[in-house]
């Protein structure tokens, strides 16, 4: 039985390899459009925007560190306003995942797999998913620890090979129209990757050691947009801006640009194949993001009742929600940032604000004398009942041992979650 | 090449096993929800096959949303070298 438990260093794994996703693949053309040669600008900003919402997401997700979102949303806005909210995360949930899925069939039947069928890919991409969730968080995090190196090293290797056709003029003018182009840029990078990573918010309670979550969150929020960034400039100077606007996926080009004679052809297959790993990642958390918010909201026995059917939901979808590239494109550029604003700052924005605002209730003079009141009682009983205080100890103990139990429990002994 | 079919046949077997191994395993909120969402997904499926004429979520989302973020869009575009 997977007790669904990931340390923060894997979280942090998690978090970077969601942030590098699609996004590292497909970014550096959509923000050319807007930020032109200063796109690496762009990204640089971006790492300190990454850092602000990552710290909405911890000091929300610290305030209820053995909840998901699902949970404490129905504890703040109480019980009918909390279940639309969680029921929207839902969705919210089931149609990035749609999008993402749609991303990358795209890619795979433009770049590397023309001939097969979208729902072939998809198909193919979703199985893997499926049973990754299906073993569960811990699983998850164990094989994102072993897909990590091999990214890093193959990311690595590629922008050493593309050192000697680094032509650094391209680069130049530097800020020809000024600061604002490259702060324009910011706005579909907020959205696409920033804002998705709400995702993170059901992912908290399942850590183990909190205490060094936040320090290597922050990091891998760090990391992530700081990568995005370094591939940025290495495609800008390699491919220059011109090819940049034109091909969408980009960074798949650049990898093209490798060619050592008779030894080493064809790289971009690897590049590939550690974008599907990012990918994957981000595929397999937004999915298992899914059937935790469904189990939790409809008070399944377990998870695993509804992957099968969360699929057979996720694979029209992936049909449904675009048409065809172009739309994509427009679509990220122009109205996904407002689309994720309300998953990714603005509900949870609203919630720390009830949150802060219920405990300066409980800050009231009336709160504060009963609260004084029960520590005088607690001390009394300590002093005069000394077998007492580990009873009185209990809720701390319980507190630490929350994540194996069951969030929106009814009691039971088996977890929904943790089965 | 009549895909619906295969799509109905798949959706029928996944849906039978499913229902076989809640019946087992699940209680009453199981089953309804993966039914719901078996059905939802089918007939989805069904609607995109044929070609129904309904709108992508993509537009759906672009209608609802349109008022908040086409002034956005429009300021972020304003005089992009390459918009």
């Amino acid at each position: 039985m997977d007790k669904a438990k990931i340390t923060s260093a894997q979280f942090a794994i998690l978090t970077y390899m969601y942030l590098l996703g699609t996004a590292a693949i497909m970014q550096p053309h959509t923000i050319a459009s807007i930020a032109g040669t200063d796109e690496w600008f762009t990204m640089l900003l971006s790492i300190f925007v990454q850092l602000g919402i990552g710290w909405l997401y911890m000091t929300l997700a610290f305030k209820y560190p053995n909840e998901t979102i699902i949970e404490y949303s129905r504890h703040l806005l109480g019980k009918w306003a909390g279940w639309l909210l969680g029921f929207s995360y839902f969705v919210f949930f089931l149609v990035l995942d749609a999008y993402i899925l749609r991303v990358v069939s795209g890619f795979l039947g433009a770049s590397i797999l023309p001939r097969t069928p979208s729902d072939v890919l998809r198909i193919t991409f979703l199985i893997p998913v499926a049973y990754g969730v299906f073993l569960g968080l811990g699983v998850i995090g164990r094989t994102t620890q072993i897909l990590l190196p091999f990214t890093v090293f193959i990311i690595i290797l590629s922008a050493i090979l593309l050192l000697p056709q680094i032509h650094a003029d391209n680069l130049l003018p530097m800020f020809p129209d000024g600061i604002m182009a490259p702060i324009k840029g910011l706005y579909p990078l907020i959205g696409f990757p920033i804002e998705e990573t709400f995702v993170l918010l059901m992912l908290v309670r399942f850590v183990v050691d909190k205490e060094k979550t936040k320090k290597y969150f922050y990091i891998a929020s760090a990391a992530g947009p700081a990568t995005i960034m370094l591939i940025t400039l290495l495609t800008i100077m390699v491919l220059g801006i011109e090819v940049i606007v034109r091909a969408p996926y980009v960074v798949y080009d650049l990898v093209k640009e490798i060619r050592i004679e008779r030894i080493f052809d064809r790289v971009e297959a690897i590049m590939g194949i550690v974008w599907m790993s990012t990918t994957f990642v981000k595929v397999t958390l937004t999915f298992y993001a899914a059937t935790i918010a469904a189990v939790q909201l409809f008070k399944l026995v377990s998870y695993k009742h509804v992957i099968i059917p969360c699929l057979f939901l996720l694979l029209p979808m992936t049909h449904w929600v675009i048409d065809n590239t172009v739309e994509l494109e427009d679509f990220l550029t122009d109205a996904f940032t407002v689309v994720m604003f309300f998953p990714g700052v603005f509900f949870p924005a609203l919630l720390l604000i009830v949150s802060r605002f219920k405990e300066g209730k409980n800050r009231s003079p009336e709160a504060r004398e009963a609260k004084r009141q029960a520590g005088r009682i607690r001390e009394q009983l300590e002093d005069g009942e000394p077998e007492a205080g580990p009873a009185n100890h209990g809720n701390k103990e319980r507190k630490n041992q929350a994540p194996e139990q069951e969030p929106g429990d009814s009691g039971n002994a088996k977890s929904p979650l943790t089965e | 090449m009549k895909s619906w079919i295969v799509v109905f046949v798949l959706a029928l077997l996944a849906g039978g096993g499913q229902w076989g191994y809640l019946i087992r395993n699940g209680k009453a909120a199981d089953i309804a929800v993966s039914s719901v969402f078996i059905v939802l997904g089918t007939v989805l499926y069904l609607m995109v096959l044929f070609n129904a004429p309904i709108p992508t979520l993509t537009h759906l989302i672009e209608w609802a949303t349109g008022p908040f973020y086409r002034p956005i869009a429009r300021w972020v575009l304003r005089g992009a070298p390459h918009g």
